[in-house]
């Protein structure tokens, strides 16, 4: 998996790419870990390159959304692919979760 | 050298001898910085050479040929030949020396290998094959003691001494420093200031995969100093060293990793004697389910319970994440639950879900996980299915006479939130119909070419063993999975429940 971190003002962007799951779930962890590190947490993962995420994926994003949310933020998620949609709608996460069509949108959502 | 050969070979030298003085020569000499090695007849002190050449072997002046009483052009070119002739021998014995030398320290170093091996072939313990490396070592270098310092990958130090304990970590410490200031590839020093009791050293890096910094030492020659053979067999004891220090830890690697292997089956047995051992014998049910975790051990379970008023209360869940970690949350999950399952009067699927989700969200919290779980309450008596889904699926209602439905999940999975939004709903179950409730582990299966088995392929393979017990419809859609994902790493757990009203 390839993991790349950008910042527009102070939004933390994690870009991911490929299969996330119990192999590659611990190095995004790491990525979130810091991009969590001090409030205000601001962070949009941009799933629009990954193609399957399984429960230890989803595991971390819960995990990383409650970090940023004790750390006055939040985890916005963006560009879902449908077979990754459709893993987040059968469990129900989707109601947990923040999800935008595009980044734009996640990054928007902030300013709110 | 030219003493040498003229002993070694002195008929050569008689008949060049001869060869002059039947030529007319007064005499013929070897002679070397003034002094006469050789001469035909008896050298005489008022003798003076007319003819000489210089033997020059590898650019160094040995001495010369010389012979009196002759003055031709002839007799000079033919000593000179003979000079080079005789350089040609001198060579010749040279590199025989060195062979010679080369096979003796090969010898050495064969012998010491021999002797080296026959001490620690038998040891799979490292203390101890150590200990006797470092005996037979001091004893084959004739130091007072030998050393290994072995700073493995893990941040383990193993540091032996054998026999006398004459280091101290500070003190190979400060030897280490000098060794990698020397550049030489080795440490020899034949006289050692600042170190008590050590009068000299010879330390000689090792070669261990799995050691950041490894290094073997001789301390004290007995006699003497370390001299150029012994730097050789120090090199030679250090490399069977390395050698031997990875098949120690290779061995303990591979005993700790059938031990884990043994503790996993263990484990493994223990998981499969926690899920209900017995079917329930329903009047009116044709009941099932079956697990198969990925590893020996897994994140999925199920679990039922046959109240005493013929209702049956079950449950299947899968814990997010893979192997022991997911095993050991399952256990507590499935506990939980479990009491949770056998209240009575009994408890509706929404109560067990926030209960136990209530009970158990912080321990998931802390460890980063979280469980789908599907509950069903099953009346037989009127066919009604009561249940509630936290963030489970596959849910299958396959009805006898319709195209088979998947019942979505309704809430998030347990340990998300403090307190669930799970909710609950009610079908009813005639004669003919089948509700399967499986894990994920059953449609998220890959084949050699990544297809993913999928949900439609699933639902369609139930419909079409509608007809079929529970209990074979379980096993096939089990092995219909297992054939799509042939030859392949079973990525998931695989759990199914089949339930089957049958009257």
């Amino acid at each position: 998996m390839q993991i790349t971190e950008r910042q527009i003002n102070d939004i933390q962007i994690l870009e991911l790419a490929g299969r996330f799951d119990t192999t590659t779930a611990n190095s995004v962890l790491r990525h979130i870990d810091s991009a969590t590190a001090k409030p205000p947490a601001k962070v949009v993962v941009n799933l629009e390159k990954v193609s399957f995420v399984d429960s230890t994926g989803l595991s971390t994003l819960v995990q990383g959304t409650k970090q940023s949310r004790m750390q006055d933020g939040d985890l916005y998620i963006c560009g879902l692919q449908q077979p990754v949609r459709i893993i987040f709608e059968l469990t129900r996460l989707d109601k947990f979760f923040e999800i935008f069509s595009a980044e734009e949108d996640a990054i928007a959502a902030f300013s709110l | 050298m030219l003493e040498i050969i003229l002993v070694n070979r002195q008929p050569v030298f008689n008949k060049l001898a001869e060869a002059w003085l039947d030529a007319g020569a007064t005499f013929f000499a070897v002679v070397n910085g003034g002094q006469v090695l050789a001469s035909w007849p008896d050298y005489l002190k008022n003798d003076t050479a007319d003819l000489t050449v210089p033997i020059v072997v590898n650019g160094v002046a040995l001495g010369e040929l010389q012979v009196g009483g002759l003055h031709s052009e002839e007799a000079r070119q033919m000593l000179y030949i003979e000079g080079q002739v005789i350089e040609a021998i001198v060579q010749q014995e040279q590199e025989l020396n060195s062979v010679a030398a080369v096979l003796v320290d090969t010898q050495d170093q064969f012998w010491a290998l021999y002797q080296l091996t026959q001490t620690t072939r038998s040891y799979l313990d490292m203390e101890e094959m150590l200990e006797a490396l470092l005996a037979k070592s001091a004893d084959l270098m004739s130091t007072e003691s030998t050393f290994i310092w072995l700073e493995l990958n893990n941040g383990q130090l193993l540091f032996y001494q054998h026999p006398a304990v004459l280091l101290g970590k500070a003190d190979v410490t400060d030897f280490l420093i000098k060794l990698v200031r020397s550049r030489a590839g080795f440490l020899c020093l034949r006289e050692v200031e600042n170190h008590p009791g050590i009068e000299n050293i010879l330390m000689v890096p090792v070669d261990v995969r799995f050691a950041k910094t490894a290094v073997i030492g001789m301390v004290n020659k007995v006699e003497g100093a370390f001299t150029t053979p012994d730097i050789k067999l120090a090199r030679i004891i250090a490399e069977y060293a390395g050698a031997q220090v990875e098949n120690v830890i290779s061995y303990q690697d591979s005993l700790d990793k059938a031990r884990l292997g043994q503790q996993m089956e263990l484990a493994e047995r223990v998981q499969s004697q926690l899920f209900s051992q017995e079917k329930p014998q329903v009047p009116g049910l044709d009941f099932w389910a079956a697990s198969k975790a990925a590893s020996h051990v897994g994140g999925d379970f199920y679990d039922y319970y046959l109240h005493p008023n013929g209702c049956l209360t079950f449950v299947v869940g899968d814990v997010s994440g893979k192997g022991i970690a997911s095993a050991l949350l399952m256990a507590m999950t499935l506990s939980v639950t479990r009491i949770r399952m056998q209240r009575t009067p009994a408890l509706s699927p929404r109560q067990i879900i926030e209960q136990v989700n209530s009970e158990l969200y912080k321990d998931f919290s802390r460890v980063n996980m979280f469980a789908t779980v599907f509950v069903g309450q099953f009346d037989p008596a009127n066919g009604r299915l009561v249940y509630a889904n936290a963030g489970h699926s596959p849910v299958i209602f396959c009805p006898a006479e319709y195209k088979p439905m998947f019942i979505e999940a309704d809430s998030e999975p347990m340990g998300i939130l403090p307190k669930t939004t799970a909710t609950e709903r009610t079908i009813f179950l005639k004669s003919g119909d089948i509700l399967i409730v499986g894990s994920d582990g059953l449609y998220e299966v890959h084949n050699k070419d990544e297809v993913m088995f999928g949900l439609d392929r699933l639902a369609t393979a139930v419909a079409s063993l509608r007809t079929e017990t529970a209990h074979m419809l379980s096993n096939k859609v089990l092995e219909l999975i297992h054939d799509f994902n042939a030859g392949q790493y079973q990525e998931d757990d695989r759990t199914i429940l089949v339930l089957k009203p049958t009257g």
